[in-house]
């Protein structure tokens, strides 16, 4: 076994007992299926995130029947409907398409904060932020997928999921699913595409500098509603953050009705020598749009992913299905909890810093016994930062 | 419907066409001479417009089947992207309205024109394999020209007619494929070369030599040489397929051709394990060409040492 296999599971016997017996607790009250669970394949894992898959099930009493027994720590489910889910190997399968999943998991560590290694709640407020602007601007407003068609998915650790499920979505191949991610993470987005020399003579400087208008769409669209909101309303001190000297930054100011109605036209050039403001200013903005998904989640077709409600190995917490409304308010800390704030147990901690879960804040010292709640003690013990006492 | 499913091999309505004619036996003489007329269109000869549709339409069913038979990626895109630029041409030079619709009801199902502009779904905008990076997308919807929808319209065509997954190789009778080993030397190769954003191991003298092909016992090892070079220069996954493949066609043909599949295998496991490492030693173990004394890596390895 390797170290990541031993980490995703409670180590000590008398922990992994009790995370067990509370997983099967969890799955006695609370059950969910994936829409046409006869034609998903599954994969369950008990040490790491899949041990095995090509599983599949005639019935949700079946499926049910099966949680109770075995209570895997990790519950997956393929995007993807086959006519026989269990049959191997893949091209065996009897592909019929696959729902449109992404997967968002970024680090944002290196952002300025005060990073907690245990969990951080910067990092997952972060993520909620990417996920809601992946649904809102990409998917609602660019694809113009509904409300109806998506779900959003805590993964129960870092991450988030969203799911669009249509008939149209299952119909599309892995090269259009890239497209689709090509478009929202833009990393190949070409700004001498966007901002392009228009020349009208020979010499070196006869050029008009064009880029989109007010009647743009897309990517052009969103890069000229940000040149556009910045030349607006921007005064002396942003004019400086953007590197733009008071000279410039003044004949902005002066000429601002006029260079804004030539962008209106598309006509980028009214002001001479914008062009390395302009390319940093959408350098920003691209930045500031675009959403880093996992690529691989969303254009292989026959990935497994998370269970929605199902909990999840490494936490504790439950990959909780979460509606768009419910987004913005969403805390998983607080509101994927699986188990007991009341109920506590005592454990001696493996890990010095601060734990904060269920509005709670809890300080541990390596080699400390301490008295916490069932959920934190879930948490540790999936961690292995802790072993029960 | 006759002069248009001449026209237009591809579309519904030849379809609907052949349906009619119903099913006649597979002669070798009918096969030869519509890999006659795949040849014609592979080295830019126009077809007579005097063709009855009846015979426009089978060739182009067994051109298919032909170019199935042949696995030649590069020659099916080859000959679609030519059927589809005919087509377009057809419609422009004889304004031609009615078929641009026509077409587009079956390729762009969704287009329609409004205020001017020819809004597309999403969806069939994918399907054509059209970027999507520089669309003009809003709410699910491509907002195009008269230009921007013709171009759209001739990549639909394009992508559908090169698509040959649905011919399924199993059930193709051995007069096809005795056809198909006739026609293949007589198909233009496509020149391999690195894409334009090639780096330092695809313009190695060892990687160009392996482009211009290997003989039998080497072509594998040659395929994995030259998709590890791909990796290493940072070349997408799509565009390591297509230089593999042209590879491929250049490879002799031996007792078993080398084929486009099993090159791209190779793509396929070398992106799956894209540590691996660009190896001069393995590639003298296998016989692949490789002028140690006079190769760049070599020379630059040798100084880092």
């Amino acid at each position: 076994m390797t170290g990541a296999v031993i980490e995703s599971a409670p180590r000590d016997s008398a922990g992994k007992q009790l995370v067990r017996s509370l997983f099967r607790a969890y799955y006695a009250r609370s059950q969910s299926f994936p829409s046409e669970l006869v034609r998903r394949e599954f994969g369950f894992g008990f040490t790491k995130k899949i041990d095995f898959r090509h599983k599949a099930f005639l019935s949700q009493r079946e499926f049910a029947d099966y949680m109770q027994l075995e209570v895997p720590f990790f519950v997956s489910y393929s995007a993807a409907l086959y006519e026989k889910p269990a049959a191997t190997p893949m091209n065996k399968k009897g592909f019929l398409g696959a729902d449109l999943v992404f997967d968002l998991d970024a680090s944002y560590e290196k952002e300025k904060h005060e990073h907690n290694p245990l969990l951080c709640s910067y990092c997952l407020n972060r993520v909620k932020q990417d996920c809601a602007a992946l649904v809102e601007r990409f998917l609602l407003q660019d694809f113009g997928f509904s409300g109806k068609e998506l779900f959003v998915n805590y993964s129960g650790s870092k991450g988030f999921h969203v799911h669009v499920q249509s008939e149209a979505v299952r119909q599309l191949s892995s090269e259009d699913r890239k497209q689709l991610l090509s478009y929202i993470t833009a990393t190949d987005l070409d700004l001498e595409r966007i901002l392009r020399k228009e020349f009208f003579g020979r010499a070196r400087d006869s050029f008009v500098l064009r880029g989109p208008s007010s009647t743009a769409r897309g990517w052009q669209k969103k890069l000229f509603d940000a040149a556009y909101a910045f030349v607006e309303k921007a005064d002396l001190p942003h004019f400086k953050a953007e590197g733009i000297s008071v000279q410039r930054a003044n004949k902005i100011v002066e000429n601002r009705g006029f260079i804004l109605a030539k962008m209106r036209e598309g006509n980028w050039d009214s002001l001479r020598g914008m062009e390395p403001v302009w390319r940093k200013l959408l350098r920003k903005a691209v930045a500031l749009y675009s959403v880093d998904v996992d690529k691989a989640v969303s254009f292989d077709l026959h990935r497994l992913i998370r269970l929605e409600n199902s909990l999840h190995g490494d936490t504790g917490f439950i990959a909780k299905k979460v509606e768009l409304k419910d987004l913005p308010d969403f805390v998983p800390q607080r509101d994927a909890l699986a188990f007991s704030q009341d109920e506590t147990h005592w454990v001696k901690s493996r890990v010095s810093g601060t734990l904060e879960i269920g509005e709670q804040k809890f300080e541990l010292k390596e080699g400390k016994i301490v008295e916490l709640p069932e959920n934190a003690v879930v948490f540790l013990l999936c961690k292995d930062k802790a072993e029960l006492k | 419907m006759d002069e248009f499913a001449a026209a237009y091999p591809f579309s519904i309505k030849a379809r609907k066409l052949l349906e009619t004619i119903g099913e006649e036996e597979l002669s070798s003489q009918r096969l030869r001479s519509a890999a006659e007329r795949l040849l014609d269109v592979l080295h830019g000869r126009k077809a007579s417009r005097e063709r009855l549709a009846r015979d426009a339409v089978v060739d182009y069913v067994l051109a298919r089947i032909i170019l199935a038979a042949v696995d030649r990626p590069s020659a099916a895109r080859k000959y679609a992207s030519a059927l589809a630029r005919a087509a377009l041409e057809r419609i422009r030079e004889e304004g031609a309205e009615q078929d641009f619709f026509v077409l587009a009801k079956d390729f762009l199902p969704s287009l329609e024109v409004q205020g001017g502009e020819y809004v597309v779904s999403l969806f069939d905008y994918l399907k054509a394999g059209k970027n999507l990076l520089y669309a003009p997308l809003e709410k699910g919807r491509l907002f195009l020209s008269r230009q921007e929808a013709e171009a759209l319209l001739e990549k639909a065509i394009e992508a559908r007619v090169s698509d040959l997954s649905g011919i399924s190789l199993k059930t193709l009778p051995p007069i096809v494929f005795e056809v198909a080993r006739e026609v293949e030397p007589r198909i233009p190769r496509e020149q391999a070369r690195p894409a334009a954003h090639a780096g330092k191991y695809l313009e190695l003298p060892c990687t160009k030599k392996i482009l211009e092909g290997l003989g039998e016992g080497k072509r594998f090892y040659g395929a994995m040489a030259l998709a590890i070079a791909c990796v290493k220069d940072g070349l997408s996954k799509e565009d390591a397929v297509k230089l593999v493949c042209s590879y491929a066609e250049n490879c002799a043909k031996g007792s078993s051709p080398f084929t486009a599949r099993e090159a791209q295998a190779s793509v396929e496991w070398v992106y799956r394990h894209s540590s691996i490492g660009f190896s001069c030693t393995k590639m003298r173990e296998q016989g692949l060409p490789c002028d140690h004394a006079a190769c760049p890596l070599a020379l630059e390895r040798r100084h880092a040492k």
